[in-house]
């Protein structure tokens, strides 16, 4: 490497977050942090590889999503995670729809039809709760 | 089919405004970090979704570390495509805040 190295606990650290990286991506990000933590003094050295360290799961994560990613969904309300939702009614955006609306949740985002539409229509189907 | 849109917590919302403050500007890691006043290990995995969503580009700088006297940098900027997707997503968030925000306020109106 060229230029100033990172002090050795800062490159420890470095070590195991690069090794909780997906293989592929290893070679990238240890080039890059590296880079990172020699432009830094010594204490921010250690700090910026322990936030490194502590990032290194959610950055694996995104790395390694095969599902389209989505925007800060690592952080999910505990509530949200048990399906304990607080949902609010929100309006559709589509004119013709008007009056009709959905449910968002206020914590984490997620949309539900009104419950009602689930009741009418397993009423109709005869197989309504009894 | 196109993606749907992001979900942004305040964090990315940061990342996406430093990104935009200067779209034309490459930022590296540290850069983004000073601008936005989040850890690296907040802002790498926000970066690393960016890129999977095909918003951002990354590159390795074109510099001889030999005459730098110091490695290379990998730097990041907003695609043509991601300034106005991020634009849009940005506006989006700000809208539907408001307007839960507006929702919450009159006493008795929560499902």
């Amino acid at each position: 490497m060229i230029g100033p190295r990172p002090v050795l606990p800062a490159r420890w650290l470095l070590g195991i977050v690069v090794r909780v990286l997906p293989a592929h991506a290893r070679d990238r990000y240890r080039e890059e942090f590296r880079t990172e933590l020699a432009e830094l003094s010594v204490p921010a050295q250690i700090a910026q590889a322990l936030s490194l360290l502590a990032g290194s799961v959610a950055l694996r994560t995104a790395l390694t999503s095969r599902e389209l990613p989505t925007l800060g969904g690592t952080r999910r309300s505990w509530r949200c995670r048990l399906g304990r939702h607080r949902y609010i009614g929100r309006e559709s955006d589509n004119p013709e729809m008007r009056g009709v609306g959905s449910l968002q949740c206020v914590r984490c985002g997620k949309r539900k039809d009104p419950p009602s539409y689930g009741v009418m229509s397993a009423v109709a189907l005869g197989r309504g709760g009894g | 089919m196109s993606a749907p849109p992001p979900r942004m917590t305040q964090t990315t919302q940061a990342v996406l405004r430093a990104l935009l403050e200067e779209p034309e500007r490459q930022l590296y890691g540290l850069e983004i970090c000073a601008a936005t006043g989040l850890p690296s290990g907040t802002v790498h995995p926000i970066l690393a979704r960016f890129e999977a969503l095909g918003w951002l580009d990354s590159a390795w700088e074109q510099v001889d570390p030999r005459e730098q006297g110091r490695p290379r940098r990998r730097y990041y900027r907003l695609n043509a495509n991601g300034i106005s997707l991020a634009r849009d997503a940005l506006a989006r968030a700000y809208e539907t805040r408001t307007r839960i925000v507006g929702r919450l306020r009159p006493a008795g109106d929560a499902v």
